[in-house]
């Protein structure tokens, strides 16, 4: 009952806009395809599923990675001169307070 | 000397030495003053006119030309350096500041700049602006983003540098449009454009540097680097093929990351990519109408990817939290801040009635005028990704999604809303009367261009629309998950940086190894200078004719006078000498 609502909700207005197209629009456009009435909603739907499914499940395998996964790289533990950072890295939004202009 | 003064850049620049050089009390009204002043000399720049002082062997040194579209485009950056102002009023450290004027004027001067020697060394300072802008806060992963940024940038503006060398040497010394015919120079000048306008691949530092900034330092890197080098390609490059499947590519990039990103800023970032992307694409496509697509999106997106930055960043500032899995239901918390946020997402959509509308349409138009059929097709492909990523995805999770919504630390500033409510006002207006734009645009009398036609104000909202329903239908695919994607520049970050230790750590074991060595040559080889007497009369238990130093030493006193006769001898021969 809910997702058949909520689906009601789009498509009804989608439903609506193909209407209004057909009835009242002369289309002038650069290709054959943009004339057809409901073009446009239909590539919106699909375009973004293929969009969907290569996103995620298919690029997933590849490149996905733990959340520190640059961590380590760069500055080893206790590289000199880091300690600094090391300290101020637990708040990130503000600077140290003599750094702040008021 | 008197039209230097007119230049934004001097003021901005001179902005950045008074601010850190006076005391912390005045510095926010003076940070302000120094913003409407940028603004109020970059509205007054009169197009037409020109400056140059000679250069190396009488070249000249163009540093000041004002066409339509640097006036229009320096009017839209100072305009955003003046709104982050207000936004990051008494938030960033003063180093920051610094830094970021002399971004912001480095950018200006960019935008402004008639001759191809003063772009690379306003490209050069704009590089060190951002980098040190980044490096001051105090934060170890802005710190190591900001010294990538440095090394990024750096080796695009060497390729720049190299480029217009070459070109120097041919002749060619002012901004104007290029050609093949030009030979190594021309793809050099391209390529280095190209690494600031985050071209594949090396896009990745904008993914990298701006989730990094501090909230209002992400709104000005967005509105300066990536917008600067989009100009100057529209200057040079207009029309080059190269750079037609170059955009299209980097539209897809940016839009396949920005749907598996869960970092909000990084997502926005991504965004970015694939919006110039369709910069570039225009740029590629080179008629007049694509030209005003170009600038109108480069305007565009300062503003409404502004409004984005701003609005994510104040999230940011109350929750502390910049991660989708975090967060949720703001929409309770900072209802406020929900609406400006979709104003900018909206309008990047491309929604009629906003800003959006009337800028990525053109350029869709200008491909279909040229009869290119399958750049249109993906350039709409594309641009539903946009609406997808950052609209549904990030405003659906950051406002209503699953989560509970994080503990508010803090309020956001007035300043900060008065700030959005600021650019909600231009994306509204442009949006309602495009007019309000098209008027500034270089080429608009070239190219007329109107958006609101019934037919297409229906497919732009199928076209929404239809992108809803998809996001509706398969929202499992759409589930934010914790991780990070990785992206080209895990080249530079893993393998590179591990060559790069290995090499200093196989050096350093080197350094360690051969002084160890000599230590112990060192050992080995002392016995043999020790005093002979020891080897010849060795200590031997119980017998008596051991060496003793103490006997064969001679007395002080023999020590003594042998230096008081070297003093007497010195006293005879100088007295002798004089």
């Amino acid at each position: 009952m809910y997702w058949s609502k909520k689906l009601l909700y789009i498509l009804v207005p989608i439903l609506g806009l193909v209407g209004l197209e057909l009835l009242f629009v002369h289309p002038h456009a650069n290709f054959f395809w943009e004339a057809w009435a409901g073009y446009d909603a239909v590539f919106g739907f699909v375009s973004s599923a293929v969009l969907a499914v290569i996103a995620k499940p298919l690029m997933d395998g590849m490149i996905k990675r733990p959340e520190d996964y640059y961590e380590d790289v760069y500055i080893p533990k206790g590289y000199h001169g880091t300690e600094r950072m090391e300290a101020s890295a637990e708040e990130p939004v503000k600077s140290s307070k003599e750094d702040r202009h008021d | 000397m008197i039209s230097l003064l007119a230049h934004p850049s001097v003021i901005l620049l001179l902005g950045a030495v008074i601010v850190a050089v006076l005391p912390r009390k005045y510095k926010r009204y003076i940070l302000l003053a120094v913003g409407i002043i940028g603004f109020i000399l970059a509205l007054r720049l009169p197009v037409g006119m020109e400056y140059s002082v000679p250069f190396i062997e009488g070249l000249p040194l163009m540093i000041l030309k004002v066409d339509k579209l640097a006036w229009l485009m320096t009017s839209a950056a100072t305009f955003m350096v003046l709104v982050t102002i207000l936004y990051g009023w008494g938030e960033i450290g003063h180093r920051e500041i610094t830094w970021g004027l002399v971004y912001a004027g480095a950018s200006c001067g960019a935008l402004l700049s008639g001759s191809l020697m003063m772009l690379v060394i306003w490209w050069e300072v704009m590089a060190a602006g951002a980098a040190f802008m980044l490096i001051s806060r105090h934060d170890r992963h802005a710190v190591n983003a900001g010294i990538r940024y440095l090394l990024v940038h750096f080796f695009g503006g060497n390729l720049l540098l190299f480029g217009v060398a070459l070109l120097a040497r041919q002749g060619f010394v002012l901004v104007e449009p290029l050609s093949r015919s030009m030979g190594a120079g021309y793809w050099l000048v391209l390529a280095g454009v190209g690494v600031s306008a985050g071209m594949m691949p090396f896009h990745s530092w904008i993914a990298d540097a701006y989730p990094n900034a501090s909230i209002a330092g992400s709104v000005l890197m967005n509105s300066m680097t990536t917008k600067v080098a989009s100009i100057t390609l529209l200057r040079l490059f207009a029309g080059e093929r190269f750079l037609l499947g170059m955009g299209l590519l980097m539209a897809y990039w940016g839009v396949l990351y920005a749907l598996r990103e869960n970092h909000i800023r990084r997502l926005l970032s991504y965004s970015t990519i694939s919006q110039v992307g369709l910069i570039v694409t225009a740029v590629g496509i080179g008629t007049p109408l694509a030209g005003n697509a170009a600038v109108a999106l480069v305007v565009g997106n300062m503003l409404y990817k502004g409004m984005l930055f701003m609005s994510t960043g104040s999230i940011y500032y109350c929750t502390g939290k910049q991660k989708l899995t975090e967060l949720g239901h703001q929409v309770e918390t900072l209802p406020t801040n929900a609406f400006f946020f979709f104003i900018g997402a909206l309008a990047i959509a491309g929604m009629p009635g906003l800003m959006g509308f009337a800028c990525k349409p053109m350029v869709m138009a200008a491909a279909g005028e040229e009869h290119m059929a399958l750049v249109s097709f993906l350039l709409y492909f594309a641009s539903i990704g946009t609406f997808l990523s950052v609209t549904l995805k990030l405003g659906y999770n950051m406002f209503v999604g699953l989560n509970p919504a994080p503990v508010m630390e803090k309020q956001p500033k007035p300043t900060m809303y008065a700030a959005m409510a600021i650019l909600a006002a231009v994306i509204i207006a442009a949006g309602a009367l495009p007019e309000l734009l098209y008027r500034y645009l270089p080429w608009r009398a070239e190219a007329p261009y109107n958006p609101f036609t019934l037919d297409h104000v229906l497919s732009e909202l199928q076209l929404l629309l239809g992108g809803l329903l998809a996001f509706v239908v398969l929202h499992h695919l759409f589930r934010i998950k914790k991780g990070i994607s990785l992206d080209l520049d895990w080249f530079y970050r893993r393998p590179l940086a591990s060559l790069v230790l290995m090499l200093s750590n196989g050096l350093n074991g080197f350094r360690l190894a051969v002084w160890k060595g000599m230590l112990n040559a060192l050992e080995r080889i002392l016995p043999f200078f020790r005093n002979p007497m020891r080897i010849l009369m060795p200590w031997k238990p119980g017998g008596k004719e051991h060496f003793q130093p103490d006997r064969y030493r001679l007395p002080v006193g023999a020590g003594a006078s042998w230096i008081l006769m070297a003093f007497v001898v010195m006293f005879l021969l100088m007295a002798a000498a004089v």
